[in-house]
């Protein structure tokens, strides 16, 4: 009996849990739809803008593009996460202290740069493409990172981890088996907000020849072909709101 | 002279004022007392129109304020609460001067009010006109709250739990302070607290009030020896009652002539301070300034 | 928090490691070609030694608990730095043939964010105050102004592309500054009322904040090409000024909203209670103590502002907004990298200004309601 009310409030939980999620899934697929459809659009592009040619962007397919994109943001926050996580362990340290400070000005001096300017100053030291936009990636995505790893293990209560030392867990262990998994959640949405930001960045990269949703937009606008904007825009657009459904409630 | 009419409050279903009428005698110290919730802090609020009365009214001096514009209202009426309420971005000086202000006194007049008043709660103005409200301890900070109160004269002053928030040195310091300055200003005072031992202190007539109902209403000796039923007089602490009462009780009501050894009490010290003068010097009766003295048989009596 | 310095230290002797090795400056044939790095002694300017030095002094200082003369070296390192440059480029031109372009390399650009690093780190680890702060960056940018004046520099690149590009270069002062006014006044014009409305109404916050996060996150690129068609089709042109400042103001909108929701949401409710119960107005509570009290927030919110809106007004030169992002997609376009430089360095300068101009206001209007 009791089994039964479990199952049917199970039940109920998954389908909420599914409801909720209904319009990310609803977005994402029509994101996927867009990115699939666009080649065969060359029609309606050819109408809204007669003597455009070709009426669609072509250098490549949408999806690669849109792979490209978030290859671009995953390498960038994997290693920002990778260096960032590292410089949060060595200043929650007792021996690291004093690296803290001068670890927060390097972190968040950077936020200020203007990025479109990081990206182009970038360029004579690493050349175009992927390269520059993934390192402005990196360095953008270091503060919240940082901030928020380090913030989750500063919120470690100090008895618990006096409890594991007492119970002879060395430090390392403390650190791989008590710190990291309770700064776990904290830590988590510092990468959200990196990849959230990272994912509109990554965009102008394409004016230094980085290969993302933004190539089709920054090649209309060269070569003054206003469908190109509109097809890079349009799966932008999209790109955001799938962002805002999927991760608001972290950014808060 | 304020008078309460059939005051009514309900929020949703919940009754916090029920038809509580009252009234409160010029240049007396008129206590709201009862535990958390009983509609206290409400009340206090209805009479400078903070929150407007479901049904019934306040009447200052035959007057409805229900006529008087609110803003027009709280301007004659001090008020001091809680958490101060010191405007944080402001001086002490400029502080104890937003009534005038509001009501627009010349820049001179403000100024020698502001020193007054400083020099009323014993906050010297040369230190303490230019600090910021986050420079001053809490007591001090109460200080200026009160002295803020006052700034305009208002006849009529609202307190709602002004020393709760302090130590018991300080509040005791405060306490006696505001006592001083209302028999010299003669001010009509409401003042809401759950503290007993406060109201009696501060109180010359105590309202006790429990779930939006008056329940006792009178000076603090008449509820302690005269209480209306088993809450009152389990408020008013029950096997304490006695000593609770001796310090209503003047001293010099009950001294005899004679003499006796050791420091004269002051002349307004109450039996309970004869006692505990007896007890700590291990003496049978005590003197008092300006002749006579109080025996333990007299304070037994 | 206590601290040692003795990371500041060990990246000092980095630093003077680096000045040995690295390339400190590039040369490239002429304007377009590739570069090839040369190294700080390499320029063979009088200056060279002097910089490896300097930084081992530093880090001497440092070891000794010396900050403020450790930082008093930096900042005459910055000023060498620069000194070096100029005269490595002229010694590396005074046998060239003339298209040959002397621009920064990496080591310069690596050893420039040290000194500046250092300087910051110096001043608080000597617990300087705001003044100090900024007395000294008046201090190395004075200093900097003054080694331009005397033409030192004019064989680097950067201010060649300058000399040929003066007239632009000040109308692209003018012009991003103007992207920038217009948008702070429009952020304010729209961003406060609609800041109010969310705290007022409680049911109008959800839809504001939520359509402000998503608009938010479009990216510039493509804001500015969304824009475009139906810009075009109101009459005001998909291309200039008008869309650049709509598109500006719709991201500024965000962090202005946010600022002022969250400051007024923060103040404390007992000066609330207290002014109304004193017989002030709902206005004069409002204009009195609530919106004082709510503008260290306010502030914070427009730092924001004006530092993301230098930064994208970088990108608005793609839909022909002019400003500084002209020379930097120029300079992509025909790989003249200097000319990149001459775009993206004011750009870079005039938003770290803003940002510690801001910082230091908002830091002052915090200690005064504190």
């Amino acid at each position: 009996m009791s089994g039964v009310v479990a199952s049917t409030e199970r039940a109920g939980i998954a389908k909420s849990a599914v409801l909720r999620r209904l319009p990310l899934l609803l977005v994402g697929a029509a994101f996927l739809g867009v990115l699939l459809a666009m080649p065969h659009t060359g029609p309606l592009f050819a109408w809204a803008f007669p003597g455009t040619i070709p009426p669609v962007y072509d250098r490549g397919s949408f999806v690669a593009l849109a792979a490209s994109h978030l290859a671009i943001v995953g390498i960038a926050v994997g290693a920002a996460t990778f260096c960032g996580g590292a410089a949060a362990i060595v200043v929650t340290r007792s021996w690291g202290a004093s690296a803290a400070p001068p670890v927060q000005l390097i972190t968040s001096v950077g936020q200020s740069f203007p990025p479109a300017a990081v990206l182009a100053v970038l360029v004579p030291m690493v050349g175009f493409g992927a390269v520059p936009t993934v390192l402005a990636l990196f360095a953008y995505g270091l503060l919240p990172i940082t901030e928020n790893m380090e913030a989750g293990l500063r919120a470690v209560p100090a008895p618990v981890k006096e409890a594991a030392a007492a119970m002879g867990f060395s430090a390392w262990r403390t650190l791989l088996l008590v710190e990291l998994p309770l700064a776990w959640p904290q830590a988590f949405s510092g990468i959200l907000t990196a990849i959230v930001v990272s994912l509109g960045t990554a965009t102008i990269g394409s004016t230094v020849g980085a290969l993302t949703l933004g190539t089709p937009i920054i090649d209309g606008l060269v070569t003054n072909k206003p469908g190109f904007v509109l097809q890079g825009a349009l799966p932008l657009a999209m790109l955001a709101v799938l962002k805002e459904l999927a991760f608001a409630r972290p950014r808060r | 002279m304020i008078e309460l009419r059939h005051l009514v409050k309900t929020y949703g279903d919940v009754a916090v004022v029920r038809d509580v009428s009252l009234s409160a005698p010029e240049a007396a110290v008129t206590v709201l007392l009862g535990p958390p919730g009983s509609g206290k802090s409400t009340i206090l609020r209805m009479i400078n129109r903070l929150i407007p009365a479901d049904s019934g009214s306040v009447w200052i001096d035959d007057e409805d304020t229900a006529a008087i514009h609110p803003e027009a209202l709280r301007r004659r009426i001090g008020y001091v609460i809680q958490g101060v309420g010191l405007f944080p971005h402001w001086n002490v000086a400029r502080n104890i001067a937003t009534v005038p202000a509001l009501l627009g006194w010349p820049r001179k007049r403000i100024a020698a009010r502001v020193e007054q008043l400083l020099d009323m709660v014993n906050l010297p103005p040369d230190r303490f006109a230019e600090k910021r409200p986050s420079e001053l301890s809490g007591g001090q900070a109460q200080r200026v709250g009160i002295a803020r109160a006052l700034a305009a004269d208002p006849s009529l002053l609202l307190m709602d739990e002004p020393f709760s928030a302090l130590d018991p040195v300080t509040r005791r310091d405060l306490q006696q302070a505001f006592r001083r300055i209302q028999r010299d200003t003669g001010k009509t005072v409401v003042f809401v607290t759950h503290d007993l031992e406060e109201a009696l202190l501060l109180g010359d007539q105590v309202a006790l009030l429990r779930d939006g109902k008056l329940i006792q209403h009178g000076p603090p000796l008449q509820l302690l020896e005269h209480p209306a039923d088993d809450f009152v007089a389990d408020y008013f602490g029950g096997a304490a009652a006695g000593l609770r009462r001796l310090t209503l009780l003047s001293a010099a009501s009950r001294a005899v002539p004679g003499e006796a050894g050791g420091a004269r009490l002051p002349a307004q010290a109450s039996l309970h301070d004869a006692l505990e003068a007896m007890l700590s010097r291990g003496t049978e009766s005590v003197a008092l300034e300006g002749g006579g003295v109080v025996t333990l048989k007299a304070l037994l009596a | 928090m206590k601290s040692s310095g003795w990371p500041e230290a060990a990246a000092s002797l980095a630093g003077a490691l680096l000045a040995g090795f690295a390339g400190f400056l590039a040369v490239a044939p002429n304007r377009l070609s590739p570069a090839s790095p040369v190294g700080l002694f390499a320029t063979g300017t009088g200056f060279a030694p002097f910089i490896p030095l300097g930084l081992l002094l530093v880090a001497g200082c440092l070891a000794w608990r010396r900050p403020r003369t450790a930082g008093a070296v930096c900042v005459v390192l910055i000023w060498l730095l620069l000194l070096a440059a100029g005269d490595g480029a002229d010694m590396l031109l005074r046998h060239a043939p003339k298209p040959t372009r002397v621009s920064f390399g990496g080591g310069f650009w690596l050893l420039l964010a040290l000194c500046a690093l250092l300087v910051a780190e110096t001043q608080r680890l000597a617990g300087a105050g705001p003044r100090l702060r900024v007395a000294t960056a008046v201090l190395v940018l004075a200093g900097l102004a003054a080694i331009a004046a005397t033409h030192r520099l004019a064989g680097l690149s950067l201010l060649r592309e300058y000399a040929t590009h003066r007239a632009a270069f000040h109308a692209a002062v003018g012009r991003h500054l103007l992207l920038v006014i217009l948008t702070l006044a429009g952020a304010l014009l729209l961003g406060l009322p609609l800041g109010l409305a969310a705290w007022r109404y409680a049911k109008l916050r959800a839809p504001i904040f939520g359509v402000l996060n998503v608009v938010q996150t479009v990216p510039s690129v493509a804001l500015f090409g969304l824009l475009m068609a139906p810009l075009s089709a109101a009459g005001l042109g998909g291309i200039g000024v008008v869309p650049a400042v709509i598109a500006l103001v719709l991201y500024a909108l965000l962090p202005t909203v946010r600022g002022l929701f969250a400051g007024l949401r923060s103040v404390d409710a007992a000066p609330l209670e207290a002014a109304a119960g004193m017989g002030m107005s709902a206005s004069q509570v409002f204009l009195n103590v609530h919106l004082p009290l709510a503008a260290p927030a306010l502030f914070a919110g427009l730092r924001v502002v004006l530092v993301q809106t230098i930064g994208l007004a970088v990108v608005a030169a793609l839909i022909g907004a002019g400003g500084f992002g002209e020379f930097v997609f120029q300079g992509l376009g025909q790989y003249a990298l200097d000319l990149v430089l001459l775009g993206a360095l004011p750009a870079t300068c005039l938003a770290l200004a803003a940002d510690a101009l801001l910082m230091l206001a908002a830091d002052t209007i915090r200690a005064r309601v504190a």
